[in-house]
């Protein structure tokens, strides 16, 4: 049995769902599992404490700055232990392992592959011929191809929320939890983390694999079962394809939670159907993508192929229904200006939805846009510029640096302009005003109040309120301690080495690898699938 | 369906209500952090003058400014630091990042696929 340590930086906001479910397999393969935080937590004492043979953590580009510098802060404290990285950056960028501190870092879904490697390193076996995996091992860096896709959902556990609140029993008092249903996605979008795991399996995972209906509400029945659950949210990025699952789902979930549900779903594959089915199973709020009212950034840039005569009647389907409209908008889009960033404001006033989120283009690492905005000169390609969080600041480059602070304004007062669209005409002249305080708080107030209140309905404790209030204000509870400085990479010769082939026969090549980042990355990673599909 | 839409327009105009308690709650919000950065550049910049008049040690040099600035003496070090703060000014004009602590924001705003629950 090894012991592994799961490090979560926001363990406090929504579940680390793909965590957790690792974590699941592991427990299930006889492992020993354990999650901690890092706000008010000092993770190199429960490192030391814990004596874990694995660490483990899960990022997103952006926050993989901390990641990785808490990682190798860890690992030259704590030598013995394997540090394994996983999540969306390390997906798009594997080229992570040559951070110093990471030893292993794996790519898509990592169940299978991380109780492969603690199999491994239990029984004391090769380690570095495992698929999904980059490895270091002995200064070379052994890089694995892609496993096929496990194609019952059903078959996974549960992810073991016990291990979250055996953390903080504050998290298993929280009203809203966190499910999906199906993994995959057939749609192309540039701005999507999905594109990257297209490239990494191939065509196979366009294809939709859905969890039954059955076992998605077994899920949700053991989690209340567990703790208070007031609102359901579904996080998968389409909720459901298809009417018959919805039926099914509705009169099960109807008969055994009967509580509200949130859930993100793409408002030009639904039907009156589907809307009527979804409105009588209790779903509360859909989430879906507007992103731009411009035909031409929608489908030439995001390739999202979507016809918005098609959009905009599911979104007035949904309001009928009196289904919460809560659409995500992305702002300051490569070739995209000010006027098209203010059409797409119009259009959600017009569609009155109940709330306009928007966030600015983020060009992450693998993904189309990131290609397009370099290829376009809108993004110099450093990936390292990225911010934790979408809402801040955009890295990509406009016409004049007055375009970009008003586009970066204009997403400030974004969802408060759909709320009150008496706005509307004075929008323009507040976003030539310098970048303020005011702008940011008032962001931070209305995202917070509606979805406390509106879009994820539950009763919020007092405490929850005061702390929302606070947050505002600039006050936060608890500090993190554990932030780093990120190394510097370190190149290491690495082997190619073919998943499909059994490991000991595979004639591996050696090369040494410069630390290309940005496009050429991708071209690099396109050419070797390509390879590998022929 | 008259009662759904009833329903949609009560959620509307209580929407509209949060919206402007919102703008009252944000603009109480930005003087506080605004008022509170101008404390901190004040702060800052009594502490370049000071280096450039005396050169001291970096860690006294902030007690001092802070003593300064609880004692009252801020007044008479911000005759000494009117250059100082003109270059601020210049700064805070050329630059977004000097009108707005980003990082300071970034902690409060939500993270992908994380939102505050």
């Amino acid at each position: 049995m090894k012991r592994v340590l799961f490090v979560v930086k926001e363990i406090e906001g929504a579940e680390p769902i793909g965590a957790l479910y690792v974590a699941g397999c592991l427990v299930r393969a006889g492992h020993d599992c354990k999650f901690v935080g890092t706000r008010g937590n000092d993770v190199l004492a429960d490192v030391r404490r814990y004596d874990p043979d694995v660490i483990a953590f899960g990022t997103t580009t952006g926050l993989h700055r901390y990641y990785l510098g808490l990682a190798a802060h860890l690992k030259e404290r704590h030598p013995r232990a394997v540090v394994l990285a996983g999540g969306a950056h390390p997906t798009y960028f594997p080229e992570a392992i040559f951070s110093p501190g990471v030893d292993v870092v794996c790519r898509g879904e990592g169940e299978d592959a991380t109780v492969e490697l603690v199999d491994a390193l239990d029984r004391g076996d090769d380690h570095t011929r495992i698929a999904d995996l980059w490895v270091k091992h002995d200064g070379v860096v052994y890089k694995n191809g892609a496993r096929a896709l496990r194609r019952d959902l059903d078959d996974i556990p549960f992810p073991p929320r016990e291990l979250l609140y055996a953390y903080d029993d504050a998290l298993r008092l929280r009203p809203l939890k966190s499910f999906t249903t199906n993994r995959g996605c057939p749609f192309p979008c540039s701005y999507c983390f999905n594109a990257s795991l297209v490239e990494h399996y191939g065509p196979s995972w366009k294809k939709p694999r859905i969890r039954s209906p059955e076992n998605v509400v077994a899920e949700i029945a053991k989690v209340r079962s567990d703790g208070p659950l007031q609102v359901v949210g579904f996080r998968e990025s389409i909720f459901v394809y298809e009417a018959k699952w919805l039926r099914r789902f509705g009169e099960l979930y109807r008969g055994e939670i009967g509580l509200p549900y949130y859930c993100h779903l793409r408002a030009d594959i639904l039907t009156e159907e589907m809307v009527d089915l979804l409105a009588w199973s209790g779903c509360h709020t859909v989430n879906l993508g507007i992103e731009t009212a411009s035909p031409r950034l929608a489908n030439e840039v995001l390739d999202r192929r979507i016809k918005m005569d098609r959009l905009c009647a599911g979104v007035r389907m949904l309001k009928k229904a009196g289904v919460v409209v809560f659409s995500d908008n992305i702002l300051g889009i490569p070739t995209g200006t000010l006027e098209d960033d203010l059409d797409t404001l119009r259009l959600n006033v017009e569609l009155d939805v109940d709330y306009a989120a928007a966030t600015l283009c983020t060009p992450y690492p693998g993904t189309g846009i990131a290609r397009f905005a370099v290829e376009s000169g809108c993004f110099d390609g450093d990936y390292d510029k990225i911010d934790d969080s979408y809402y801040t600041e955009s890295v990509i480059e406009f016409s004049s640096p007055e375009e970009k602070r008003q586009i970066e304004n204009l997403h400030k007062l974004f969802a408060i302009t759909v709320a009150l669209p008496a706005l509307l005409p004075v929008v323009r002249r507040l976003i030539k005003l310098p970048t303020n305080d005011f702008f940011y708080a008032l962001f931070r107030a209305y995202y917070l109040a509606i979805h406390m209140t509106d879009v994820m309905p539950r009763r919020p404790a007092l405490g929850e309120i005061r702390d929302a209030v606070l947050s505002v204000f600039g006050v936060y509870r608890g500090t993190d301690d554990n932030e780093h400085p990120m190394p510097t990479p370190v190149p290491l010769p690495t082997v190619d080495v073919s998943a499909a082939a059994p490991a000991h026969t595979e004639a591996a090549a050696v090369e040494l690898v410069s630390l290309t980042r940005g496009p050429k990355r991708t071209t690099t990673a396109r050419k070797v699938h390509n390879a590998r599909e022929a | 369906m008259h009662a759904k839409r009833e329903k949609a327009r009560a959620r509307k105009w209580k929407r509209r209500i949060k919206a402007v308690a919102s703008i009252g709650v944000a603009l109480a919000a930005g003087t506080f952090l605004a008022c509170q950065r101008g404390a901190e550049t004040v702060k800052r910049e009594v502490i370049d003058v000071r280096a450039r008049l005396g050169g001291e040690d970096a860690s006294v040099r902030y007690d001092a400014a802070d003593d300064a600035t609880t004692d009252g003496d801020v007044g008479t070090e911000l005759d000494a630091a009117g250059d100082a703060t003109a270059d601020a000014g210049a700064r805070r004009k050329g630059s977004k990042d000097a009108s707005v602590d980003v990082k300071e924001h970034r902690k409060g705003m939500p993270v992908r696929d994380n939102l505050l629950e």
